[in-house]
This record gives structure tokens, C-alpha cells and sequence, in this order.
């Protein structure tokens, strides 16, 4: 807040004139040339304008935003001739409130001969299509397309939704020469404005006033102007093991603050504190209103707890009630969609209406909890530096037991009590206690997510393995594991997949423990019979010890990388193998035991074999011990996985005693 | 008064309906629930032609859904565009015992745009209602009534959806005036046709039942072939209000010709004197085509726009001329209209495109069968095709998207089938030469030279478009080979009579052997590793080989001094009738050179074949991780 209003002090001292749209048509034969922007660019943009603008409409009196747009684009081959499409979306809301487009040029320049030759779009050749009940869909492509053409296109669009105001994205998947944006704000309008991402502006954000620019309120009112620029912007490159690419690109967010309306010398202010943002949630139907509705739960409550129940009982029962209760349709939001009375009657609901109605199901049980609001991984994480309500799309149940806090999402049957799927786990949350406090909290997971592989059993001298392998499966392993299973019509069909998918190994006897269980060990056992590698007649034996899913692939490709690794859980992956082998084979050849670890142990890997008479005993395992990696630590975890899959590849050698 | 009857019989007659049925779980025979996600307990068709303009279709279907996998099956689009208006649509769903938890009203409906992501304009909506009832097992019944305002396209019938969906019970009646003519296509139904007459109209009536899911098998022939369905083109017909009648491919491709593609070769004057000029030193037809094809690639980029009655007629040359694009038909009829400027005659051809090949209905003539258009150029003793939406694919070549299958060209003398080119066995070529060092550190270096043929062609097409960062990234998953680096990149087209992509690389793998103690693991054939293939141990259906195809593997590793260079040959060959491999490795001098040929027949072969076939996979695939444990001095 207080950095805003010296930033607005800045603008009444600087008059010059910065930003403004470029010439529309003005080519020159230089721009064909290529770039060093250019060397792995499909297109570029030479030239990006976007200007947004309060302003009234004089047709309706409106306040509306205007958004004009001017974009020139060099297409360099044949995979950016999709640049040259354009799809402009036209939101409606309701019959009359609709947003309109206008002042479309575009232009298709081709170098040919030494000249420009420019082909305009034809009206026509612009489509409006229909797309839902909300929005329509601009289409249109651009003329006699080339290797080589250079497009020009600008238009604007007239938009009601004053908060709409347009998030100005410098970073795209081409690099940018120059982007430059444009805000015009009235003196009485107060936007919070965020920049994002690694790159610098060319200037420090500059700012001047357009004196007596708007007729609004019956006064004529002064407005601010400020221009954002930056140049020769690299294409960005999305990356695996990554959160949401709006947490790195290059942006600038917008949120509308407050509005002063000078006749009445009323000031409506939008979200600026944690404070008001608290009073405005639980102020609101769909969100706060939802946790008043603890009668909906009293008959319930009586039958399903009894007294004797401690606190953890408690919350558990309700957790299973609701998860069972309401089935999510897929949608996400920090609001209930339909309001927990009606999604418990119709047994469906989004986000919002599950877990707002845990919570307030927990608090009737006269349990200490919270609602939790926090932006998915895709979402991008939430601004820390002041409240920007929009950035939250999910809410969460906090209980506090005893002073332990668990975390609860009610929306995925396979998730236990207390543990997040990893779509939530986006730094932090805000927890909201009441309509006047609230505070960040931490969504990272301390969960690990484990795999246990044992498989004992005897391989006989005719080089066939038999044994039993138990693998156990826990935290987000044993989520992906359910679901995969919930697959298939029936555990049978999961079974015959499994093992006609492992041609050299036969699983027969199937058994699955805790499947339902969520909170519990999820437990696979197979008998199991391998024929084992058998070389010169029988007389050596060779198998790679870890018999099912051995890690073969380095998960980590490219050279270089920009971003965190962001695996979201800690993991740990064990092997432990008990085998008896023939009495009248020796071990002749076994891979050498090894333990590897990066700093801090933040990563481990572990493997040894011991043979104890004919007893063969090998233990593996790999641990990830945070879930989130630096740049600077990829090059080691790419060379641990590249010696994991070397120390795989080795095979242990049976060979017969002379 | 007696439209007032009427009209009530007809309002009451479906509410009898849903009395009728009775939903619950226990009535379906065990034999359907089988691996079944869904089964259809009733789908009831009735196509009540009216008048050529006024094509009544009414829908009752029921379908139970046994777990989440199911809910695709349970979902109702209807698609509708100007040709057509949906009437009526409702439904209710069901639980498990069939007692009736909600019905569903129009306006429970979404009204959708159905045009996909990458069309620019397509006159398509639909209309789709997704339940969101999530307790398992659950019945939904719909029942609507679209009116169709023509009579070309009658909806077809074709009772299996699914392999994982179950039929207890369909049904398809087609009614239509006393003495209108139809063509009747019906495949694999095995039952009777029943008949109905009344005074004014015939029905036939069509209806199959208790049809079990089935296992989803790779390497399985396609399933249509098998599937039930039925097909009716009426003699006389009204589209988008043009009359016509076709009774056969000949008819209808005169049909096409004069009423669809005849005014659209508008080139100017101006354009097809450039288009001459452009020619004038080519020796041959074929040297002209050549010219205008790579012309066509150049100039012009495919851009999907549906306009023009029903998605069937291409918009003019001249439009194409100017703008530079078009959709599919647009691009063909253009360069058609270029080879008809230097009076080169062509053909504008039909086909159903896409990896799985589908044929033309040989002797039935329709519009259902197609999605795609493509140009034949006829010269004497060498019937060229062009795909015209491609900028990058040779002359001549029409890659797996269109290749081998019945197509209806229309020519001269009206339409006929015709069939595209095959891509055989040895024509789908991969043929790589590897020479690479071996260094002491385990890490090996050195070029990769690979010349892709035929379907293999396009199989690399991605990466030779891609920039240099993309490639570097595609190639690192394609090879997907721990710590591969690309120290070099390079790809060339040679679009000649047997085109191929070539590709060469440099690369460093710096993990390349396993140091074991005094032991060195090397695996010599890496780039080309076969994977087993699901083993499947009640096989039904046959095996199926779409394409076959030959790759040659030949790998030379230098080792470094300090290796003894002391392994046992290996040589090895597995010939079966659906394919033949061989691997032969050897030290000659410093050098352990390897080689791999992996060759894949095209054909079908019985079931029964199916343990041979996967025993066939596991010893290629088990012989090409094939290892060395190389002695270090």
C-alpha cells in the first residue's frame, strides 16, 4: 500500500511523455533481417503495444476498460506460420453486458524483389464463432503467409470488467525485441500492480500524468500513465518437473484496489489488506456464508460420532463422511459452486462446496477448524506482498488438534486424512481464521512418498527364480497407485495387465492389502517365477537383481537447466532382495556396492549386495530428501541417475564350482 | 379434434416408455457385465423419412455405467448445424436399482460451439448434456428428436460404440413413403430384417442384442470390419437445398463434378499465364506437376475452413490465389486448377484419412465415407498423388496419412474407386550407420548416420522442422539414451523417386560403459532397442501388422588400447512369417562391429500365432540389450 502511494508521487514529477503506439505500416527493409534473437525462433516479435484504458463510453455512459493491441511479427519458418492465427476472445455476461471488438487491421508484408508487397485481411475472412454461453471467439488468419513475412496486426477491445484489467505477459514461447505496455488509470482509481519473473525493465516503471484526461463523476479528472518496456526478451522453454510457467514468466498483474467517487466522496475499495480481505470472504455467500451452516450437520454428527470419540476420531469420520458424501465434478474454486446444503443433497460439488463443507462440518462437531485458501501448482503461486484475491482458485480444511495441524482436501477418495494431492502443494496458503485475521501458511509436504520392493525366494540350479514379492506403496506413490488400480473394471483385469505387461516374469497368486484403506500401507504380494539368463549350458547364471521396475531412463534429458526441479513430495525407493541360490553355483561376479549422495544428503542412492553361504542378500534404495531442487543442482542429479541406471545395467554371475 | 388426439398420443407415447424399462442392475446377464465399463441397455433408432427436406430422427437409448471409466459413454453431444434442428431432448437417471434419482430437462443441456481448436470457421454446434452422478453403477436414459432438413446423410446405424461397452439390446427402424427408392448397405448383421407396412408407409427394422465387451488387444485388425452397421442413401435426395441423385460411384462423382467442383477452377488470366511461364522450360507433364506442387508448397498454407454446402464443396481457386490458404478441398481444387492451366488433366479425390487405413465403400455410393480430399495426377504408366495440405512432403508421396486404400476420384468419366499407393515392407527402410570411439573413461563418441524411407519418413518430419533447441530436446527423447549429447545436428530432405530424410549426428554419450572392477559392461546396439510386447495368453483376435518395415543397425565401436579384444561372436537369426531378425557382433582388429536388421511383414495372421509373436519380440528384444563384459588390461 505504502509502496503504491509513492510510486504515484513519482508520476506528478515527471511530465515527459514515454510510451505510445507505434506507426501502423511503417516496414522497412531492415526488418527481414535476421536477429540474434532470432538463431532458434520460429517467429519473432519485432514490436509488441498494448495500452489499457479507463475510460466512458459515451454510447451507454459506462465505465469500461479499453484494451488496444499492436503486434509485429516476423514469421522465420514454416512451424511459426501458426503465429499468423489469431483466436481474440469475446467474453458475455449476461444478454447486454458484452465485450466488443473493434478497429481490426492486419496486414501480411512479403519481401519479394527488393520490395514490401502488402496483402490486407479482408473482413470477411474474420469468423465469430459462437463458443459457449460466455464467450465468443474471434478467428482469423492472416493472408499469403511466407517463410519470411512479416505480419502486422492491431485492435482493440472495450471490455466491461473494470478488474479485468489486462495481466501483460512480456514473455511468450518466441522472444520479443520489445514489448511495451501501457496502463491509464484515473487519479480515483487504485490498482495494485505486480511485476513477475527474471527479466528487468528497461526502465524503472515511469509514470506522468494526463491532467484533466477523463470526464468521470461529473469532474474532469486526472489520470496516470504508466509505461512498462522490455527488451530482446528470450522465448520461454517450459521444463519438466515444473510449477506453473506463470510463476516464471515475465508479467505484469494488474488488481483493482479501490475506487473514489469524487460526487459523493465515497471511496469503494476492493481488496487491500488481509484484513478487508478476510471481512469481504466471510462476508460472502459462497464462501463465509457456507460455514455458518453447521445445522446442516447436526443429525448427522449425532449418529456418526459417538461421545467417547477423541478429537482425531472425530475429524477422521467426518473426513470420510464428506469425501463419500460429495463427489467432485471436476472444478476447481475457493467458492462452493452450489453451496454445501444443495451439493449434499445432489451428492456432487466443486472444491469450494467439499471442503467448505468439512470445515464447517468439523467446526459443528465443535472441532477447532479453518478454511485454507491456496492457488494451485498451475495457478502460479499467490502474491506475497499484498492480498490479490483472484490468485487463489482452491480452498482446503485446516483442523488443529491438540496443536497438530492437519491439512484436509475431501475431494479425492484415495487421499488419507492429513495429506494434500500434489496440485496443492504451491508454497503457501492463506489460512483464514475469521473476518479479522488470517495468515500465510505453509503447504509444503513433509509426506514422503515411499515404494518398498521385497522379494524373497530360491532360484534352483535350472536358472528359474521362484519367490514372493511384496511391494508397499505409501503417500503419493499409494495415491498414484489407487487411482491406477480404479482404472481397471476389476482387480482381476489390473492383475492379468500386470503381468502380461512383464514378459519374462510370471505373477500368479495376487493379493492386495489396504486398497481401501486409505490412511494405511497399501500392500501388493505375487508369487513369482523369472527364468533367469542362462549362458554355456546352465553353467552361468546372470540376473539383474531388481526384477520389476528397474530404472532404466534418465528422467532428466536436456543439457541446461533454468528452472527449479520441483518434484513436490520426498521420496524414497527401496529394493531388498533375499535370495537362496544353488549349492553347487558360486557368486562369480556382482555389482560393486555403492552409496552416492549430493550435498546435505538432499539425495541418496545406496546399493549393496552381501552373500552369506548360499544366501544372496542385495539392498538398493534411492532417496530424494526435499522435494524441491535448485539450478544449481541439476547437473547432480542428472549424473546420479546417469550412475543409478550404470549400477542397474550390471548383472549378478552364477557360475558352477569347478 | 383429431390432431388433438394426436398430438396427445404423441406426448403421451413416451412417458409409457420410460415405464416401460425397468433399469435395474440385476436384469443385465453377467456375460455383459465383463469387462464392461458401460452397457447399453437399450438404443432405439427410429429414421421416419417424411419427405426428402424433412427427415425425423428419434432417439431412446439407456446406458449403465459401472465405474468412473464408464462416464464418457454416459455423456450425449448432439450435433447440430444448419441443416439440421434438435426437436425435443430430455432424460433421467437411474441408480443401481433402477429407481429414478433425477431427470434431466433441454435446459440441462449446454449449448456448445463444435468446432475444434484448429478449424477457423466450421458451421457446427452441438448441444451436450455431462452427468455429473457419481454413484456407481448408474442408468441414464435419453430420448430426443432432431430433424433433419435433408436427406443425404440419414443417420447410419452402428450398434457397438466400444470394445469395453456391452449391448443388451439395439435397435434401428427406417421408415420411409411407399415407393421412395434407398440403397440399403448393411455389413455384418447377421440377423433378420423385419418389415412393417401401413397404408402410406414401409419400415424396416433392424436389431441386435446381448453383444459382449471384449479385451482390447494390440496388434488387432480394425475393429470395424467386424462391427454391425447399417448404411441408406436415398435415389433422389435434397442437400442444403440442392437436389440430386446418384445411384452409383460413377453417378455420384458426375454429381460432385458438376454441381460442387465445376465453376470453382476460377483461376484469373493473369495467374495461369504465370503459371505457364513458370513451366515453359519443363521437358515433361510430370517436370510441370513438380513445379506447381512445389509452387503450391510454398505459397500456400492449409487453414481448416468449412464453408460451402455441408463441409463438402471446396471455396474457389482464385480465393485460394489471393489469400494463400485453404482448407483441404480448397488446396486440392487449386492445384488442380494450376495443372488444368498447363492442360494437365487431374483428378479430385475422396478418401478417409488417417493412420488406421479405411477403405471406400467399393460399390456403394455415398457421402458418410471420406474425411479428406487428395489429387491424383493420371500420366501414362505413372498415376501420381499429391497431398495437398502439406508444405513439406515430396512430390509424388502421400505418407501413412492416406496411403493403400480405396479412394473415389472423380474423373472424366464420373467417379471411380481407385486405390492409393502402398508402402511395402522394404520401401519403409531405416538404414543407420553408426562410427563411434570408445574411450577409457567408459565414454564413447562419434557420427550417426540414419536415412529414413517411406512411412519412416514422416516419422522424423517433426524433428527436421524443429529449430535447432527443439531438435537438440526431440532427439534426446526420441534416442532416449542417458546423458546423449548432440554435439552436432544435421538433417537433409532428398525428396527423389525413393525419398528419404537423412540425419546426421555427432554425439558423446559420457556414460557409456559400466566400470565394474577390471571389468567393462558395453551394450554396442543402443540406438535401436526393440521392446517386448504384452504377452496375451487367450488371444481372440488375429495379429495384425498395418506396415511392415526393415531397420539395419550397423555399428562399429573402436576400443581403446587397454581393452582385450576377446568376445565370442554372436550370430543369431529368427525367422518367423510375420518377421525376421538377425544380430551378428564380432571384434575385427580394434573394432567390435555390430550388426542388427529387424525386418516386420505386413499381413494378417491367425490368433494362434500370438504366442510365436510375443516369444518373437522377447528374444529381439532380448538380444538387442545383448552385453559385453570387456576385459580391461
Amino acid at each position: 500500500m505504502r509502496h503504491f502511494l509513492t510510486l504515484f508521487l513519482i508520476f506528478y514529477f515527471c511530465p515527459t511523455i514515454f510510451g505510445q503506439n507505434f506507426d501502423f505500416g511503417r516496414i522497412s527493409i531492415s526488418d527481414f533481417s535476421p536477429t540474434p534473437l532470432d538463431s532458434n525462433a520460429d517467429a519473432i516479435v519485432l514490436k509488441e503495444f498494448g495500452q489499457s484504458a479507463v475510460f466512458v463510453d459515451d454510447y451507454d455512459h459506462r465505465v469500461k476498460l479499453m484494451h488496444e493491441y499492436h503486434v509485429l511479427i516476423r514469421i522465420n519458418n514454416k512451424e511459426g506460420f501458426k503465429k499468423a492465427n489469431f483466436e481474440i476472445p469475446s467474453y458475455k455476461r449476461g444478454s447486454y453486458i458484452r465485450d466488443h471488438l473493434d478497429e481490426l487491421k492486419a496486414v501480411t508484408y512479403n519481401l519479394e524483389n527488393g520490395q514490401i508487397n502488402r496483402t490486407e485481411l479482408e473482413n470477411k475472412k474474420v469468423f465469430k464463432e459462437n463458443y459457449s454461453a460466455y464467450l465468443d471467439l474471434n478467428k482469423f488468419t492472416l493472408p499469403n503467409i511466407k517463410e519470411g513475412s512479416i505480419i502486422e496486426v492491431s485492435y482493440r477491445t472495450l471490455e466491461q470488467d473494470l478488474f479485468n484489467f489486462k495481466t501483460w505477459v512480456f514473455q511468450d514461447d518466441i522472444p520479443k525485441l520489445k514489448s511495451q505496455c501501457i496502463a491509464i488509470i484515473p487519479a480515483s482509481f487504485t490498482y495494485n500492480v505486480v511485476l513477475r519473473g527474471p527479466y528487468k525493465l528497461d526502465d524503472q516503471k515511469k509514470g506522468e500524468v494526463l491532467k484533466e484526461y477523463l470526464f468521470l463523476d461529473g469532474i474532469r479528472m486526472d489520470c496516470s500513465k504508466l509505461t512498462y518496456t522490455m527488451s530482446n526478451i528470450p522465448a520461454f522453454i517450459e521444463e519438466d518437473f515444473m510449477t506453473s510457467p506463470k510463476n516464471f514468466k515475465s508479467a505484469i498483474y494488474y488488481e483493482l484496489e479501490s475506487i473514489f467517487y469524487p460526487s459523493t466522496g465515497v471511496k469503494k475499495t476492493f481488496s487491500k489488506t488481509w484484513k478487508d480481505v478476510d471481512t469481504e470472504l466471510m462476508n460472502e455467500k459462497t464462501f463465509g456464508g457456507q460455514l455458518k451452516k453447521t445445522d446442516l450437520f447436526k443429525t448427522t454428527l449425532s449418529t456418526l460420532l459417538s461421545p467417547n470419540d477423541s478429537k482425531l476420531v472425530k475429524a477422521n469420520k467426518i473426513y470420510d463422511y464428506i469425501k463419500k458424501q460429495i463427489k467432485w465434478n471436476n472444478y476447481l474454486g475457493k467458492y462452493a459452486e452450489s453451496g454445501i446444503e444443495k451439493a449434499l443433497e445432489k451428492r456432487t460439488g466443486n472444491i469450494g462446496d467439499i471442503n467448505l463443507a468439512l470445515v464447517t462440518a468439523l467446526q459443528a462437531a465443535d472441532l477447532d477448524a479453518y478454511p485454507i485458501i491456496l492457488s494451485t501448482r498451475r495457478n502460479g503461486t499467490p502474491n506475497s506482498l499484498f492480498p490479490v484475491l483472484s490468485d487463489f482458485d482452491y480452498v482446503i480444511a485446516c483442523v488443529d488438534i491438540d496443536g497438530t495441524k492437519y491439512k484436509l482436501d475431501a475431494s479425492n477418495t484415495y487421499l488419507p486424512f492429513g495429506s494434500l494431492p500434489l496440485q496443492c502443494l504451491n508454497e503457501r496458503g492463506r489460512i483464514i481464521y475469521s473476518k479479522k485475521s488470517s495468515d500465510w501458511f505453509p503447504l509444503a509436504s513433509e509426506e514422503i512418498s515411499e515404494q518398498y520392493y521385497t522379494l524373497i525366494g530360491v532360484l534352483n540350479d535350472q536358472g528359474q527364480l521362484k519367490g514372493t514379492l511384496t511391494i508397499s506403496s505409501q503417500g503419493n506413490k499409494a495415491l498414484l497407485k489407487r487411482q491406477h488400480i480404479a482404472k481397471f473394471n476389476s482387480l482381476e483385469e489390473y492383475w492379468e495387465k500386470l503381468d502380461e505387461e512383464m514378459p519374462n516374469v510370471s505373477l500368479t497368486n495376487a493379493k492386495i492389502e489396504h486398497l481401501n484403506e486409505v490412511d494405511q500401507v497399501l500392500n501388493e504380494t505375487f508369487d513369482i517365477t523369472l527364468d533367469v539368463n542362462k549362458q554355456e549350458g546352465s553353467t552361468i547364471l546372470s540376473f539383474a537383481p531388481n526384477v520389476i521396475d528397474r530404472i532404466s531412463y534418465n528422467p532428466f534429458k536436456i543439457q541446461d537447466r533454468t528452472y527449479p526441479v520441483d518434484m513436490g513430495f520426498k521420496s524414497k525407493l527401496q529394493y531388498t532382495i533375499q535370495l537362496e541360490i544353488p549349492e553347487q553355483y558360486d557368486v562369480t561376479d556382482k555389482p560393486q556396492n555403492v552409496s552416492l549422495a549430493l550435498p546435505e544428503s538432499a539425495a541418496r542412492y545406496k546399493y549393496m549386495t552381501q552373500l552369506n553361504d548360499n544366501k544372496l542378500e542385495v539392498l538398493g534404495s534411492l532417496s530424494f530428501n526435499k522435494p524441491i531442487f535448485t539450478v544449481d543442482e541439476y547437473f547432480s542429479l542428472k549424473e546420479l541417475y546417469s550412475r543409478i541406471i550404470q549400477q542397474q545395467k550390471l548383472d549378478i554371475r552364477l557360475t558352477t564350482k569347478k | 379434434m383429431k390432431t388433438l388426439i394426436a398430438n396427445l398420443i404423441y406426448f403421451l407415447l413416451p412417458i409409457a416408455a420410460i415405464g416401460q424399462d425397468n433399469y435395474d442392475i440385476a436384469n443385465i446377464p453377467s456375460a455383459l457385465k465383463s469387462r464392461a465399463v458401460a452397457t447399453v441397455r437399450n438404443d432405439k433408432t427410429v429414421v421416419d423419412v417424411k419427405s426428402p427436406e424433412q427427415v425425423i430422427e428419434t432417439v431412446t437409448r439407456a446406458i449403465t455405467v459401472y465405474n468412473k471409466n464408464g462416464d464418457y459413454y454416459a455423456a450425449l453431444p448432439i450435433h447440430y448445424n444448419k441443416s439440421n434442428e434438435i426437436k425435443s431432448i430430455k432424460g433421467a437417471i437411474y441408480n443401481e436399482m433402477g429407481i429414478l434419482q433425477k431427470k434431466i430437462a433441454s435446459k440441462d443441456f449446454k449449448d456448445l460451439s463444435a468446432v475444434d481448436n484448429s478449424t477457423m470457421f466450421a458451421d457446427s454446434r452441438m448441444k451436450l448434456y455431462v452427468p455429473d452422478y457419481h454413484s456407481y453403477p448408474y442408468t441414464i436414459e435419453y430420448q430426443y428428436e432432431v430433424k433433419h432438413k435433408q436427406n443425404l446423410i440419414i443417420p447410419s446405424w452402428t450398434p457397438e460404440v466400444s470394445n469395453n461397452v456391452s449391448i443388451e439390446k439395439s435397435s434401428y427402424q427406417f421408415i420411409t413413403p411407399i415407393g421412395t427408392e434407398f440403397r440399403i448397405e448393411s455389413k455384418n448383421y447377421k440377423g433378420a430384417i423385419k418389415e412393417e407396412k401401413t397404408d402410406k408407409t414401409v419400415s424396416k427394422i433392424w436389431s441386435t442384442e446381448q453383444i459382449p465387451a471384449k479385451k482390447e488387444e494390440s496388434y488387432s485388425p480394425n475393429p470395424n470390419l467386424k462391427r454391425t452397421s447399417v448404411l441408406i442413401v436415398p435415389k433422389n435426395f435434397v442437400y442444403y437445398g440442392k437436389e440430386g441423385n446418384f445411384s452409383d460411384w460413377k453417378e455420384y462423382g458426375d454429381w460432385f463434378t458438376t454441381k460442387l467442383l465445376s465453376k470453382k477452377e476460377d483461376l484469373t488470366e493473369a495467374s495461369k499465364q504465370k503459371f505457364i511461364s513458370l513451366t515453359k522450360n519443363a521437358s515433361s507433364d510430370r517436370e510441370k506437376a513438380k513445379i506447381l506442387y512445389d509452387y503450391l508448397q510454398k505459397n500456400t498454407r492449409y487453414i481448416s475452413i468449412q464453408i460451402g454446402i455441408g463441409g463438402l464443396e471446396p471455396f474457389p481457386a482464385s480465393e485460394v490465389d489471393r489469400l494463400g490458404y485453404g482448407d483441404c478441398k480448397a488446396l486440392v481444387n487449386y492445384m488442380r486448377s494450376m495443372l488444368s492451366a498447363v492442360d494437365i488433366p487431374s483428378y479430385y479425390c475422396m478418401v478417409e484419412a488417417g493412420k488406421r487405413k479405411e477403405n471406400f465403400h467399393k460399390t456403394f455410393a455415398n457421402v458418410q465415407d471420406g474425411n479428406h480430399a487428395i489429387l491424383c495426377v493420371p500420366f501414362k504408366n505413372d498415376t501420381t498423388w499429391l497431398e495437398c495440405t502439406s508444405q513439406n512432403l515430396p512430390f509424388g508421396f502421400l505418407s501413412n496419412f492416406t496411403d493403400d486404400r480405396d479412394v473415389i476420384a472423380c474423373t472424366e468419366n464420373g467417379g471411380v474407386i481407385m486405390h492409393t499407393p502402398k508402402y511395402s515392407n522394404s520401401t519403409n527402410l531405416q538404414l543407420r550407420n553408426a562410427d563411434l570411439t570408445l574411450a577409457d573413461d567408459g565414454s564413447i563418441k562419434g557420427v550417426l548416420n540414419t536415412k529414413f524411407y517411406g512411412t519412416q519418413y514422416e516419422n522424423h518430419m517433426e524433428i527436421l522442422l524443429a529449430n535447432n533447441n527443439e531438435k537438440t530436446k526431440l532427439l534426446a527423447e526420441y534416442y532416449n539414451i542417458d546423458n546423449i549429447n548432440f554435439d552436432q545436428v544435421k538433417y537433409a530432405e532428398h525428396k527423389q523417386e525413393k525419398p528419404f530424410i537423412e540425419e546426421n549426428l555427432t554425439i558423446f554419450i559420457k556414460n557409456y560403459a559400466v566400470k565394474n572392477g577390471n571389468k567393462m559392461l558395453i551394450q554396442p546396439n543402443i540406438f535401436n532397442t526393440q521392446s517386448s510386447i504384452s504377452e496375451n495368453k487367450n488371444r481372440t483376435e488375429d495379429i495384425f501388422i498395418e506396415r511392415g518395415f526393415i531397420d539395419i543397425d550397423s555399428i562399429s565401436i573402436t576400443l581403446p588400447d587397454n581393452i582385450v579384444k576377446n568376445i565370442t561372436p554372436e550370430q543369431k537369426i529368427i525367422e518367423k512369417p510375420f518377421g525376421k531378425y538377425e544380430f551378428k557382433s564380432e571384434i575385427k582388429g580394434n573394432k567390435l562391429l555390430t550388426y542388427r536388421k529387424l525386418e516386420l511383414f505386413e499381413g494378417n495372421y491367425p490368433a494362434s500365432n500370438y504366442e510365436d509373436f510375443f516369444q518373437f519380440h522377447r528374444e529381439v528384444s532380448s538380444s538387442d540389450k545383448g552385453r559385453y563384459n570387456l576385459g580391461i588390461l
